[in-house]
Formats: structure tokens, sequence, C-alpha cells
């Protein structure tokens, strides 16, 4: 099943597509990390991010860029990211299931 | 070569090469950012944790994605497990209770519940669907060999061959939902 089929995100694709969307156009890994750190207080790795971009990008929920090479990365180029029309609609159906469910606890928490 | 090369190497193993890079790129970024305000000393300890630490989270990920798009392959890896349980529950049975250690024994089936329960319990860690899926091979085995064998077996061996292992599966398959629902 993909997400395409219903399929919520999972809570590290859910935070890196939030970071990206709030990024706009300097999404890319350290900027990636440096937002879900300074918003969440989660100090993800590296690697956690760049696994977690690679299986966006495979379901064709972000696209990539490639930056200039800059001297202070060792000569290495940035990667980009964007999200894409499948990445805002998983990253919306999951915002709604999150606020359904907080809602019914509210409700519940109201009745008791 | 280099410890911290020969972990960026294994990085470059879990990651697409654009990505390795990218990511390389990133902590060489985060370090000169780090030099400048902690100093060096610092930043190459950052740098060493960082690196250990992707290539760690890296690891853990590729496998949860390896085991999810595979149950099948986890089950299968189980059930090779407990065959390996099997042979040696009989190994250890033969030295000291040989009777307990035939092989249509009942007694020895159901000492090797925790075994299997406890390999069925790994399994469903990587893949939820594994422990089911060991339990249904289980079952399929044990009515395929007593159904089909020839050798004679008696009433409690086949009741303890017909359920030990599928329960223990399933066992194992509640244990790593509680352990999940508890996380």
């Amino acid at each position: 099943m993909t997400e395409r089929d219903g399929t919520l995100l999972g809570t590290l694709e859910h935070l890196i597509l939030l970071a990206v969307l709030a990024l706009g156009t300097d999404a890319y890994g350290m900027t990636i990390r440096d937002e879900i750190h300074s918003r969440t207080g989660r100090d993800l790795s590296f690697g956690t991010i760049y696994v977690t971009l690679q299986r966006l990008e495979a379901k064709g929920m972000v696209t990539a860029s490639m930056g200039a090479p800059t001297p202070e990365r060792g000569g290495r180029a940035k990667r980009f990211f964007k999200i894409t029309a499948d990445g805002r609609r998983a990253v919306r159906r999951s915002q709604d299931a999150f606020e359904a469910m907080t809602a019914a606890w509210r409700d519940a928490r109201a009745k008791s | 070569m280099a410890p911290l090369n020969l972990i960026g190497r294994f990085l470059s193993y879990l990651l697409a090469e654009d990505y390795w890079v990218s990511l390389m790129g990133d902590l060489s970024e985060e370090r000169a950012r780090r030099v400048a305000i902690d100093g060096p000393h610092l930043a190459a300890s950052w740098y060493r944790s960082e690196i250990c630490r992707s290539l760690a989270a890296a690891g853990r990920l590729r496998l949860a994605e390896a085991a999810r798009s595979a149950p099948w392959s986890i089950a299968i890896c189980a059930y090779m497990l407990v065959a390996v349980l099997e042979v040696t529950m009989r190994l250890l049975l033969s030295r000291g209770w040989p009777e307990a250690a035939q092989p249509a024994s009942a007694l020895r089936i159901v000492g090797e519940l925790p075994g299997i329960a406890l390999i069925s319990y790994i399994a469903g860690r990587f893949d939820r669907r594994a422990p089911l899926l060991l339990g249904a091979m289980m079952l399929l085995a044990a009515i395929s060999i007593t159904t089909l064998s020839t050798e004679a077996m008696s009433a409690p061996f086949i009741v303890a061959f017909l359920t030990i292992g599928p329960c223990a599966a399933v066992l194992g398959a509640l244990l790593s939902r509680a352990r999940r629902t508890a996380a």
C-alpha cells in the first residue's frame, strides 16, 4: 500500500516534510536538521535525515536539485529538497488524522 | 584506511552516491561552523560521534526498511533459527535426558516453546507480520509431517507438534506487539 492509498506518514517522514515545507527554497540536510532540532528538541543524525529523504524521494514526495559546491563543505554540493503535490497531500492527510484524533481526545476529556 | 574514512565508506553503502556526497558535505559544513564556535577539538569530537551516529541510524533504518519490504524473508530466517534451536535442544537433551531427545518426543517440543517464542518475538520486532507467517509455516510443516510420515507417532507428540510451534509464534507476536504498544 502506498501513501496514495491512504497510509499515514511515519513520524520522521512527517517531521522532515514539515521542515522542508517550512524552509522553502533553503531546505537541505543541515537546515532540515537544525529546523527540527530548534522546533522540537529532537537531535536527529544526518544519517537518519538522509535515509528518510532518500525514501521520500523514492516515494515521489520530494524532489531534489543540486546546488553549487562550496569550500566549507569540502568542495561538495548541497542537495536541496522541495515538496511535491503528493508530499503535500500526504502531510495534509496525516495532519487531518492527528487533528481528528486530538479532537476525539478533547471530547473524551470534556465528558469525563 | 583511517577509521573515520572507513565509517564514511560504510555509509556510502547505505545511501545513494549523491545522497552520501551531500551528507558528507553537511558534516563538513557543520564541523566548520563548530570550529568557529567551540574550537577545533570539540568540533572534531562532534564530527567523530556524528559520523558514527549517522552510520548506526542509517544502518538501523535500512534494516527496518528491508524487513518491512520482505516479511517472508524474516519468517524464513526465523524458521531456520527454530531448526537450529531444535538441533541444539536434541544435542543438549541427548547428554542428560536421552528419552526426551528422541525425534518423536512431546517433552522436547514443549521445552522448545520459550525458545520459539523468543525467536518469534525478535522476528516481530523487525516486522509485525513475520511471527504470524512463522506460525503458519510451522503449522503447515507440522500438518504435512504428521499426515505424510509413515513413522509411528504418539498422540501427545502429534498434539504438541501441531500446537506448540504455532502457539509459541503467536505468543512471540503478542509480546512484540505489547512491547510496541508500550513504546
